[in-house]
């Protein structure tokens, strides 16, 4: 399941659409006592789903710049490639794993119209979207969810 | 909370992009299509899926995506034309040999020929046209020649078969006056043969300039009542329409007039017209 997941992640990244339905169908599947980490990928997932489908443009963008930060976080720790800003906009997971980490401003790129002030706080309202979100999803496929995602909440 | 869920979201990224066991391996066929972008957006993305957790594979495909792009830089380099400003000072720095050279490297290119060898090439074949082009005219010219030469042969020949016998006058000759007729004619009389005493006869007519047009047929004639006021010269003109011919009629009527003297209602002989 865990190449089924990245293939729905990659569509995500490169803008193209994915079913909930499906996706909500395939994380029924997961059982209850599955790892943490399998669990908390599908509510993720999940969320990243809904939030995209659901939310405004702004939004919907800043959740992409979220998703390429923390998945060039998540891989390889050496960065390899240059970047070319605007062709991260469809930058898949391969992509990105090449390209190495990159920073929040570099992540934000594609979103930013105008040279300007980088906006750091959007990073900090899609985890926050993003927390509730995914404490839903958990609490409806898995019963009650991490403390992660309870504590402090909104 | 922000750095707990951060961490929580990290937990889970790095665990689906830890390294896993495949069955299988996409294809080097369908690699190369992954990169130059043709396979369709789904199968793109179950490619990515596999490099994401498949190191191999992952290593092969950076491999040859950094060859590709060698070829592409190459393929650039070779391909890259000179900027606008570089083919300026190219023009402006060029000499005249040089722009000939440019040229005949420029059309000598496609077939990959030296200039020197197609500045040879296209000297021979020049050439070789112009020999085409004036061998038949030349040919031509010289045919009209000899057949010219060859006609004005023949009319030589042909002159000096009439001339034998014929005096052929060098200057315009005046009419015959009526007493030069008169000496003529009797001189004519003279030859019995018929045949000699007309050729004597245009021989001497000749001399005069005066022919017979071959409109006049001399063995066939109609009789002319002579009218008040006519004479040989105007009957000639209105019978014949030539008012130099009546020197014919006189000598076609000389027996019936052998002063040439002419009275009303005399009748004299005209030649038929033909």
């Amino acid at each position: 399941m865990r190449e089924e997941r990245l293939f729905y992640l990659d569509m995500l990244l490169r803008g193209e659409e994915v079913g909930l339905e499906r996706v909500r169908q395939l994380a029924a599947k997961a059982s209850a006592d599955a790892p943490e980490e399998e669990k908390a990928a599908w509510v993720f997932l999940l969320s990243v789903v809904e939030l995209l489908r659901t939310g405004t443009p702004s939004q919907r963008c800043h959740l992409q710049a979220y998703l390429r930060y923390q998945i060039s976080q998540a891989g390889r720790r050496q960065r390899r490639k240059p970047i070319d800003p605007q062709g991260l906009k469809q930058a898949g997971l391969d992509e990105l794993l090449a390209i190495g980490p990159i920073t929040w401003e570099e992540a934000l790129e594609p979103c930013r119209k105008t040279r300007g002030s980088v906006d750091y706080s959007a990073k900090q309202r899609i985890e926050a979207r993003l927390k509730e979100m995914c404490r839903r999803w958990w609490e409806k496929l898995f019963g009650a969810p991490p403390k992660v995602l309870t504590e402090g909440g909104e | 909370m922000s750095q707990d869920f951060e961490g929580f979201i990290r937990k889970a990224l790095s665990h689906e992009l830890s390294p896993m066991e495949h069955k299988a391996h996409p294809s080097l066929d369908l690699l190369l299509k992954g990169l130059s972008g043709d396979l369709a957006p789904d199968m793109r993305s179950r490619l990515a899926a596999h490099l994401a957790t498949c190191p191999q594979c992952f290593d092969r495909w950076r491999k040859l995506e950094e060859l590709l792009k060698e070829e592409e830089r190459v393929l650039e380099t070779k391909a890259k034309a000179a900027s606008l400003p570089e083919l300026l000072r190219q023009r402006e720095g060029a000499k005249p040999i040089n722009r000939v050279r440019s040229w005949l490297g420029s059309i000598t290119a496609p077939f990959r020929l030296r200039p020197a060898f197609a500045f040879s090439a296209a000297a021979i074949a020049a050439l070789i046209i112009a020999l085409g082009v004036t061998i038949p005219l030349l040919k031509g010219t010289n045919a009209r020649l000899s057949s010219l030469t060859q006609e004005v042969v023949s009319l030589k020949e042909e002159i000096a078969s009439l001339s034998a016998g014929f005096a052929i006058p060098s200057h315009i000759p005046s009419p015959p006056s009526r007493e030069e007729l008169g000496c003529l004619v009797k001189e004519a009389q003279g030859i019995d043969d018929p045949w000699q005493r007309s050729l004597f006869l245009a021989s001497r007519l000749s001399s005069f300039g005066i022919t017979i047009p071959a409109s006049l047929d001399l063995k066939s004639t109609r009789t002319y009542t002579v009218k008040p006021h006519d004479t040989w010269e105007t009957i000639a003109e209105r019978e014949l329409g030539d008012k130099a011919l009546w020197t014919i009629l006189y000598l076609l009527n000389v027996k019936e007039s052998p002063k040439g003297e002419l009275s009303p209602g005399q009748e004299i002989k005209i030649p038929e017209k033909r």
